[in-house]
């Protein structure tokens, strides 16, 4: 009887443990596994447009958080590997992530990004992601939460910080570790 | 009447081959008292036309103004003064809103409300913007020409549009609009930028109202201080989410009342549930005496069952079906002029799948749950009676 019992208990203990791997492979987020695995992320189908115009796929998805930027195109973003791999991301925050771990994220340098496209907030229109003004803190909410949002002028974020009170105004070479974790802090997903 | 039988196997094989004759059984007990069951047939058929027309009806004309607000400019600017709405100078307008930041598209409007031949209809002039949305293959209408829509003129012959205390301009039709463009376009008149001003008393260089759009539909609200700077008149600024909140509530509170307006009806029907109870109760001396031969209760709740689908399922589809036909079947807009009381020419309306099986859906349940749990309720007292109080007290 002890016999069956000790072989119930294993089996148990078995079953619980394939439990709990398997959902922690399912919250395993893409770039976690892409990490882990030396893998890359899958590309996307199409490269922007040479005007910048993003080229979607229903079956591109974020390689940060998976969502599919289809489905959001209006916050979407872009990033153009020199290898010629594209990746769109669900919003501005994705992006800045990717570009501040490109190897984490998309196991490459990030020297071998070669062009990075968001959208102005305003008028959706295509912007160099390098040539942009960031604003974070505003009470503009994005896919992923309070969005970082992107524009083309200063003239355009002064107006944004009177409708929506962002508090941290930056660009892209002006982004350092201290504004990083300003921006996403330490500890905080 | 219910067999005698001795095993339990025979008992269970007979009522298995009963479930079909407690249908035949059921049926049969209806036509015996076909007056009664004509009056529930009639009143149920009644309430499910009413209640379907009711909700269909909301359902159908609130998703094609929610489709309306979808495809409409995100911000209307128009021009007021004390005593309401003013001509707006376009060029001016313009400039000065296109500097305004976060502004997409700007463009000013020709349209207001004139007499039409069976009511108000919206005159719009042709300009660049509403060309491009014309339907392909309908023509630009020049100088005296009009496009229409399909409830605007009751045949053929020459449009006569009259002005609030202006003499009637009179205009060729040279295209009607598809019926199938349902809301948007039925009394709707599309004239030539010049006629349309004039119709209207604009001057050369006026608009009636200023449009734009936002990139993000959450920066319509925040973009409203800004323009009302720009500008250096007194505006009215409306967003699309107010224009579709107003028609919403509209509707909602015009649904309301035609539902109180009905409750005459709603108080047949549960006229209607106390008579079933009254049969239910009448009978007990049968139910009693199939008890004694045999019967168990789930036979007599079945029977119970089986009478009242037989009569609900016929009236509460017929009635659905009946008020599809009577909102959708072409040539029948009086029902929405009846019931909504529409100002103008009454649309054209379309059955869209969501909407409109979300209605009937709706309208069957409405009707038909309350019924379902009263023949449930009255057949469940029934079944769970003493045979012997059926039998000696039972009220037959």
């Amino acid at each position: 009887m002890s016999k069956l019992m000790n072989f119930a208990g294993v089996l148990s203990f078995l079953g619980l443990s394939l439990l709990l791997a398997s959902a922690s492979a399912a919250a395993e987020t893409p770039a976690r596994a892409h990490a882990s695995s030396g893998k890359s992320p899958l590309a996307a189908q199409k490269p922007p447009a040479d005007d910048g115009r993003m080229q979607i796929s229903e079956t591109d998805r974020c390689p940060v958080c998976g969502m599919f930027p289809a489905k959001r195109p209006k916050t979407a973003a872009a990033m153009v590997l020199a290898d010629g791999r594209t990746f769109y991301f669900c919003g501005n925050g994705c992006l800045l992530r990717t570009w501040h771990a490109t190897p984490a994220y998309l196991n490459a340098p990030r020297e071998a990004i070669q062009r990075m496209v968001v959208r102005d907030y305003f008028s959706g229109d295509p912007l160099d992601a390098g040539q942009a003004w960031w604003v974070a803190g505003s009470d503009v909410i994005g896919p992923m939460g309070p969005a970082i949002v992107a524009m083309g002028s200063e003239k355009a974020v002064e107006r944004f910080q009177a409708r929506h009170h962002g508090k941290t105004v930056f660009q892209l070479e002006g982004l350092d570790e201290q504004l990083w974790d300003r921006l996403f802090p330490p500890g905080k997903k | 009447m219910g067999p005698f039988v001795s095993t339990g196997e025979e008992v269970d094989r007979m009522r298995r081959r009963w479930l079909t004759p407690l249908m035949v059984w059921a049926a049969r007990d209806l036509v015996r008292q076909p007056g009664r069951t004509i009056l529930l047939l009639a009143a149920l058929f009644s309430m499910a036309v009413l209640i379907n027309l009711l909700l269909v009806l909301h359902q159908t004309i609130a998703a094609a103004a929610g489709q309306l607000a979808a495809d409409a400019p995100a911000l209307v600017v128009r021009r007021v003064d004390p005593h309401g709405w003013r001509p707006l100078p376009a060029d001016t307008a313009l400039a000065r809103v296109a500097g305004v930041v976060g502004v997409v598209r700007p463009r000013v409007r020709i349209q207001g409300v004139v007499q039409g031949p069976l009511g108000p209809v919206t005159v719009i002039g042709a300009t660049g913007d509403v060309l491009a949305h014309l339907p392909r293959g309908v023509p630009s209408p020049g100088a005296g020409q009009a496009l229409v829509g399909p409830a605007v003129l009751p045949g053929a012959g020459p449009l006569t549009l009259t002005p609030p205390g202006r003499s009637a301009m009179r205009f060729a039709v040279i295209r009607r609009f598809s019926a199938g463009r349902g809301l948007a376009a039925g009394e709707v008149v599309v004239l030539h930028a010049d006629d349309a001003r004039t119709l209207l008393g604009l001057a050369a260089d006026e608009a009636s109202d200023l449009v734009l759009d936002v990139f993000h539909d959450e920066e319509a609200d925040a973009l409203i201080p800004d323009l009302a700077r720009a500008l250096a008149w007194p505006v009215r600024i409306t967003t699309r989410q107010d224009r579709l909140g107003q028609t919403l509530s509209a509707l909602s509170g015009r649904a309301g009342m035609l539902l109180a307006a009905f409750v005459p009806a709603i108080l047949a029907m549960a006229l209607l549930v106390a008579a079933l109870g009254a049969w239910g109760r009448q009978r007990q001396w049968e139910m009693g005496l199939f008890k004694a031969v045999g019967w168990r209760s789930a036979d007599i709740l079945q029977l119970y069952l089986y009478r009242g689908i037989l009569v609900g399922a016929p009236a509460l589809l017929g009635g659905a079906a009946c008020a599809g036909l009577l909102l959708f079947l072409p040539g029948t807009a009086w029902i929405s002029r009846l019931l909504y009381d529409w100002g103008g020419p009454p649309p054209m309306l379309f059955f869209t799948f969501g909407s409109g099986c979300a209605g009937l859906f709706l309208g069957t349940l409405v009707v038909g749950v309350p019924f379902l749990a009263v023949i449930f309720w009255t057949g469940w007292q029934a079944a769970t009676a003493d045979p012997a109080d059926g039998l000696t007290g039972g009220g037959g």
